[in-house]
């Protein structure tokens, strides 16, 4: 979409990483513990010199999750949320699309989605996945 | 330097929806109640401590003004729901420090004017900021780690239905409790779901307010009653979580006990009475596990057989706890600390442990993203 004059450029969110081309989630290494945080530590952050950046895999597995249930009056549908576990070792928290009827399944394989729209939005949701994607 | 610290008084209001009473009425009431529980006059407290979460700037003047309690230090100490502990922990550190001899505590939250609903994580960091958009709340963290309970431990919701059984049971009997009403583990399992596996009766209530205060002094009180004397006195804030960690291993709350454990000079297996941080029933059993009231793995048990109803081998949350206390977040902690007093000066009316002689308050602060919790605290209380 072509930017109006005058209009400041959306910034990248951080928790994208684009390195390889489609993008993925981008969280952090920590240097002296070696172990992983999402989302990825700011570059701006005075801790970022700490970390080192680490690209996540698009799959992952459900550590465990919930189901929430939004007040009648709002009329909301429920909706799961979980906790992913990527083999780079990070944990990522986020919603889980599933189709009508189908309940989250601890140890399940998940796919990490990132969907951005015309106008530079974009969020991250997972999806199941089948056994046999690599 | 070290001093014993006596709870020379202790007292609260009733904790509940009070439309018609302002945060004044609340705090000052229990102030006054304090201060005449320890019959010590406001012209001897030498330093004021004054625990709130969503209250404002300078809430403690605000709250004291009119009472005349001005003039010495006022600490306005915010810790997310360990607040009030927390500020039992400064005054205890003061006083041990010879700062002061006498100082009072007190804690104050009125909730009903926030509109209800679910208290909102903080929004202040990148990481809350992202995960409270996903949808993260305070629910949604223990929902999750009752899912992963009920998953490794092989268990079904009903173990968690028990807690709010038993803690709403406790709290028809005592007459500072918001819900005074027995339910069954079907009432419960079929109450709204909120969070699966959490259902609305297994949630503390949001709608409630409340104020709690203790008077602190390094004077052994003279009355008749048994002093009451603080052994051990932790806080301590949440690491930072990284990797894959175990989320039913509540690593801040045992590291918090440990500390307490070992200042107090006393082992999980000494204390008579506890009362914990049951903001969702799942946190009652994980709390079981971290504090060593149970071996890892053993809390259903421990539940299941009645070691935590009053009666039992070491009731948990005689007072009815968050769930049917109610959980004026500000006040929590110092509630608590009111309530072990109580219960080792034989004063708990209708919930009393018998023989009480050690017992044991547990605080957890919490919501933002990225850490085992914000706060953990734990006070050891013995006569």
């Amino acid at each position: 979409m072509e930017r109006q004059e005058g209009e400041i450029p959306r910034p990248e969110p951080f928790w994208i990483d684009r390195q390889n081309g489609a993008p993925r989630l981008a969280a952090s290494r920590h240097r002296a513990t070696g172990r992983c945080v999402f989302p990825r530590v700011p570059d701006q952050s005075p801790a970022a010199p700490r970390y080192e950046a680490v690209t996540l895999s698009s799959h992952a597995r459900l550590y465990s999750f919930t189901v929430i249930h939004p007040n009648p009056k709002t009329g909301q549908s429920p909706f799961a949320l979980v906790y992913a576990d990527f083999p780079e070792g990070a944990r990522v928290f986020g919603r889980l699309e599933l189709p009508h009827g189908v309940r989250p399944v601890i140890g399940a394989r998940l796919g990490a989605v990132i969907d951005e729209d015309a106008d530079g939005n974009a969020r991250y949701v997972f999806v199941p996945a089948q056994e046999v994607v690599p | 330097m070290s001093r014993d610290v006596y709870i020379a008084g202790a007292a609260m209001t009733p904790f509940g929806r009070h439309d018609t009473r302002s945060m004044q009425d609340l705090a000052q009431a229990a102030v006054l109640d304090a201060l005449d529980d320890a019959d010590v006059s406001q012209d001897r407290i030498q330093a004021f401590y004054n625990a709130n979460v969503y209250g404002g700037m300078v809430l403690g003047q605000v709250l004291m003004r009119d009472l005349g309690i001005t003039g010495p230090a006022l600490y306005n100490v915010e810790n997310a729901c360990a607040s009030g502990a927390t500020a039992v922990h400064l005054a205890c550190q003061a006083l041990r420090l010879g700062l002061y001899d006498t100082v009072l505590v007190w804690g104050v939250e009125q909730l009903t004017r926030l509109g209800g609903g679910t208290i909102p994580l903080q929004r202040n960091d990148y990481k809350t900021e992202l995960y409270a958009a996903q949808g993260m709340t305070l629910p949604t963290v223990y929902a999750m780690r009752g899912s992963r309970y009920l998953h490794e431990r092989n268990e079904t919701p009903e173990i968690l239905a028990r807690v709010a059984v038993k803690n709403r049971a406790h709290g028809v009997r005592n007459p500072y409790a918001q819900q005074r009403k027995e339910v069954t583990v079907e009432e419960v399992l079929n109450s709204r779901p909120i969070a699966e596996p959490l259902t609305l009766l297994q949630c503390c209530p949001s709608q409630v307010d409340g104020a709690a205060a203790v008077v602190l002094t390094t004077v052994r009180p003279t009355s008749s009653r048994r002093p009451v004397r603080i052994l051990g006195s932790a806080v301590q804030s949440g690491h930072l979580e990284e990797g894959c960690d175990d989320i039913l291993d509540a690593e801040i709350t045992a590291r918090t006990a440990q500390r307490a454990y070992e200042e107090a000079g006393v082992g999980p297996q000494d204390v008579n009475v506890v009362e914990l941080h049951d903001a969702f029933t799942i946190a009652e059993l994980l709390y079981y596990e971290a504090l060593g009231l149970s071996e890892k793995g053993g809390s259903a048990d421990m539940l299941r057989r009645g070691d935590t109803a009053l009666g039992g081998r070491v009731p948990v949350n005689p007072s009815g706890g968050l769930l049917a206390k109610g959980h004026p977040l500000g006040a929590t902690g110092v509630a608590q600390m009111v309530e072990i007093a109580w219960q080792l000066q034989g004063r708990a009316d209708g919930r009393q442990v018998e023989g009480a002689r050690v017992g044991l308050a547990q605080c957890t602060g919490g919501g933002i993203a990225g850490v085992d919790h914000a706060a953990s605290s734990v006070h050891i209380l013995g006569v």
